[in-house]
């Protein structure tokens, strides 16, 4: 039996860590799997709405699409109000002078665990983010760098460990590898239990043998890509002290995924960007914020709660639901707005690497399974404000509808009235404004591209010698292939996951290449 | 800007809750008042800045325009506030009632119809024009090795398509020698369809001149569904159909006639539910006669009850007074009807609101005309050629 005294009431439950319901019964399981469903009904339920109110009620159906046109214009802008002001910003905290700021703080005592989950990774990804860690302007001796592989990586993943060991072992306070073992019951393998697995060998190996207050140390997780900039450590330590409740908190930073933005075609750049300015948007609005991809997080948080799920996908916010459920809605996500590099989803042909930004956004859009999940300890957890489970449920359900059904009802089916409405509707002045209206509305709301355009071109990497300067004009106009992404990228794999979990049909884990030239 | 931002001190709240609040509601007071209005513009009201301030009801046209570079005139002005399709015109904002629309190019014949408006309702039509002056492309027997056409054996002094319009080089030889040209498989091939179509041009004929004609109808509906199997079979040799559409000739009179589906059945053959004076004073007293004909018809129930329309099925094609000597449906189109007449080739809209359009193709007598996977072919004497309906590109 394992010992679960060091977690939080809530967290000692039995279901606390369930993945799907699959894993629970009787009334458990249902609640569970209607929760499952739910998602996938909603959205489905209505894009086919749609297409029947522009069959049977082609009137409510134009109106309706002249008003979701608009409200589509001033959530364009309203989210590119937000994204400004992160971009000036962030800019802001590039520039200051971390170090110095925290200078006279009282952090000596602060440990950094760095925690870096692999699979099969390049061996120049994971010195690329070895360098840049050795690179921040902080005391390394005070780093403890964990490089987490998988058992069925196998000799590759060996032989990264050992080499990067050699290069690497003297240059941080402590250097540890460590082995995932495959095949663990009630484990999926994926960064999760990864992860899990590396931050319990970091407190058996380093922090119990060395006294190390839990307390008092940070633990940040990267994806193996992460190129850190080099103040991230001061600049988190910084926001670790001023919190109010800095064991109550994550620290999210901006992860952009530029590392390859000179390499990467077209497609890639916009659909990188895209969701690096999504992440800038919701800095600008830490209530509705969950961690997602690299974040740091209090040990002693972490361990409060049994780190992060070894039975999911989506671990890198599931920690943070399963921090805030374990902890009544007492936690919060702290806003860095400081950045860290990440590579763009880019392979070596363009067919290639359509296929894998799609299968990484359905990986991230099955994000849904966390709605199933808050949703059935917000039932469970009254010690959570009813306010609170209200507004975030409801917040987290608009966000998983509007992400799948909003690009396809603007540019596919707000033209549906005209093609499938009767011949009563067709000869009305409204049949031939709706296409025109709407056209109008969402060329007005691709100016908030040209906001896009401008702060993209201020996010990517110097130019390589050999890139020629016309490259620059191409990333300016590349957002015109949002409309194209937002459907491809964004709404057909967050309905795919839907329809998965609405079916059952629950997915596994899929590690995204990494390519760098 | 926040106050902060220029500071060394980090910025560490994200934005005011305060301001994102203001901003929001700010936006979703401007969303509420938005939207009627955005759905009233759509809907087709106005709000009238140069009158008295009133809200007016209007509605729109939608004009599909043969040439791409014609000019449109609504009520003799030319119209400038229109959206262009990629063959059609969609100008709105225009008060109800009649209408008149001028299509014109340079070198085309002008395209003028009398249209109603009504409030919401976009009301279609499609507009045609041919040349001014007729263009054919003339198919000789003989061409040289270089491929020039070759007309020999023409007497000195004759001048060959008079009064018409070519881009096409041919000689004119007064010799008759053909040994040094090689035969045009085109011209073969023409002939060939000249020869399959005299059966139809006799019997053409022949109806024209007075035989019975096979269909069972009232003179004002001329309907074909009564028709008998004798009377369908002699049918199919005087008729033409296309897309639920049939071309017959009753007594010298052609007549398209729609046996579709109510629910598509072409705009023209429609008007809008009204007392049939009001009808009359839209559309035309032809108009308002078949219109009456319909309602009066027990055969078929003509009013959709969904759009509110009264439909009839015939629509009679204006000859002018012409003996028609053949008649098809103009290509790619069932809008427009080419008449062979005994002066020359007409085409015809069938659209009858107001009147019917008629632009000639070709301004003399022809002996035959054969219309031949979207070619109209004609044939005077031994000269053949084919009738083009649009100006060559320069």
């Amino acid at each position: 039996m394992e010992d679960s005294s060091h977690l939080l009431p809530y967290a000692r439950r039995a279901d606390f860590h369930v993945g799907r319901a699959t894993e629970l019964s009787g009334k458990r399981y249902f609640i569970y799997r209607v929760f499952e469903i739910l998602p996938g009904l909603a959205s489905w339920s209505t894009l086919i709405g749609v297409i029947l109110m522009s069959i049977y009620l082609p009137f409510i159906a134009a109106y309706f699409i002249i008003a979701f046109a608009l409200f589509w214009v001033l959530k364009t802008g309203f989210l590119s109000y937000h994204l400004r002001y992160n971009w000036k910003r962030l800019q802001h905290h590039i520039k200051l002078d971390w170090e110095a700021l925290v200078a006279d703080m009282p952090y000596k005592h602060l440990q950094q665990v760095v925690i870096l989950p692999f699979y099969n990774e390049p061996e120049s990804v994971i010195e690329a983010t070895l360098q840049s860690l050795g690179n921040t302007k902080y005391d390394k001796h005070k780093l403890i760098v964990v490089l987490a592989s998988e058992e069925r990586a196998g000799a590759y993943a060996e032989k990264i460990c050992v080499d990067m060991t050699a290069k690497w072992g003297s240059v941080f306070g402590t250097f540890l590898t460590t082995v995932h073992p495959m095949n663990v019951p009630g484990e999926m393998a994926g960064k999760g239990s990864n992860a899990a697995f590396a931050a319990e060998a970091v407190r058996t190996n380093v922090l119990d043998p060395k006294g190390i207050k839990y307390e008092e140390t940070l633990v940040s997780i990267f994806d193996i890509d992460t190129v850190l900039y080099p103040d991230y450590f001061n600049c988190l330590v910084w926001h670790f002290i001023k919190a109010e409740h800095p064991l109550k908190s994550s620290f999210q930073p901006v992860p952009i995924f530029n590392n390859n933005m000179w390499e990467a075609p077209a497609l890639a750049r916009v659909v990188a960007m895209s969701s690096t300015f999504w992440e800038m948007v919701q800095q600008e609005r830490p209530e509705r914020m969950a961690t997602f991809s690299s974040h740091s997080v209090s040990f002693k948080a972490l361990y409060e709660v049994g780190y992060w799920q070894k039975n999911m996908v989506s671990e890198d916010s599931r920690i943070y639901w399963n921090l805030m459920i374990a902890n009544d809605g007492k936690y919060d996500v702290i806003p860095l707005s400081y950045p860290v590099s990440m590579d763009a989803n880019a392979a070596s042909t363009l067919w290639r690497t359509i296929v894998q930004i799609y299968k990484q956004h359905r990986r991230w859009t099955y994000g849904v399974e966390n709605f199933c999940y808050i949703l059935y300890h917000f039932l469970n957890n009254p010690r959570i404000p009813r306010r609170t489970r209200i507004k975030i449920a409801l917040q987290q359900a608009e966000g998983y509808w509007s992400l799948v059904t909003n690009p396809i009802m603007l540019f596919i089916l707000g033209w549906a009235p005209i093609f499938l409405g009767s011949p009563e509707f067709h000869e009305t002045v409204l049949s031939y404004n709706l296409p025109i209206v709407v056209r109008d509305l969402l060329i007005l709301a691709m100016f908030g591209l040209v906001i896009s355009s401008i702060i993209s071109l201020s996010l990517i990497p110097p130019r390589p010698s050999d890139a020629s300067r016309f490259r620059y004009i191409v990333m300016a106009l590349q957002w015109f292939l949002v409309p194209a992404t937002m459907i491809v990228f964004s709404a057909i794999p967050g309905l795919d996951s839907q329809t998965r979990l609405m079916f059952g049909r629950y997915m596994g884990f899929w590690v995204t290449p990494k390519v760098r030239s | 800007m926040h106050p902060r931002l220029n500071s060394n001190t980090p910025t560490v709240q994200p934005l005011p809750r305060a301001r994102r609040r203001f901003v929001f509601l700010t936006l979703l007071l401007f969303f509420v008042f938005a939207v009627p209005v955005f759905v009233f513009y759509a809907t087709g009201y106005r709000y009238d800045f140069a009158g008295d301030g009133a809200i007016t009801t209007t509605g729109g046209l939608y004009i599909t325009v043969g040439s791409e570079t014609g000019d449109v005139y609504l009520n003799e002005e030319p119209v400038r506030d229109m959206r262009v399709f990629r063959n059609a015109i969609y100008i709105q904002n225009i008060i109800p009632g009649m209408q008149r629309v001028h299509v014109q190019a340079e070198g085309l014949h002008t395209w003028v119809k009398d249209l109603p408006v009504y409030p919401y309702i976009v009301t279609e039509a499609e507009s045609f024009s041919l040349p001014v002056v007729p263009q054919v492309r003339p198919i000789a027997r003989f061409q040289t090795a270089t491929g020039t056409l070759v007309f020999p054996g023409v007497a000195s002094g004759t001048k060959l398509f008079a009064g018409v319009s070519t881009s096409i080089p041919f000689i004119i030889a007064t010799s008759s020698a053909t040994s040094s040209y090689t035969r045009n498989p085109e011209y073969d091939f023409v002939v060939g369809l000249f020869a399959t179509s005299t059966a139809t041009s006799t019997l053409l004929t022949r109806v024209v001149d007075g035989v019975t004609t096979a269909l069972t109808r009232n003179q004002s509906n001329p309907a074909t569904t009564s028709a008998s199997t004798t009377e369908s079979e002699e049918m199919a040799t005087t008729t033409k159909t296309a897309d639920d559409l049939v071309l017959s000739e009753v007594d010298g009179d052609i007549y398209v006639t729609y046996v579709g589906a109510k629910n598509s059945t072409p705009y023209y053959f429609c008007v809008p539910k009204a007392p049939l004076a009001s009808t009359s004073a839209m559309y035309g007293t032809h108009v308002m006669l078949g219109v009456a004909s319909a309602i009066a018809s027990a055969q078929s129930p003509t009013i959709d009850a969904v759009t509110e329309r009264t439909c009839r099925t015939s629509i009679k094609i204006d000859r002018q007074w012409q003996t028609v000597l053949d008649f098809d449906f103009f290509p790619s189109t069932t809008d427009l009807i080419v008449l062979h007449r005994a002066d020359g080739i007409s085409v015809v809209e069938v659209d009858d609101r107001a009147w019917q359009n008629t632009q000639m193709l070709y301004t003399k007598p022809v002996d035959e005309l054969v219309i031949n996977n979207g070619r109209l072919y004609a044939k005077d004497g031994d000269i053949i050629f084919e009738l083009l309906t649009a100006l060559p590109i320069e």
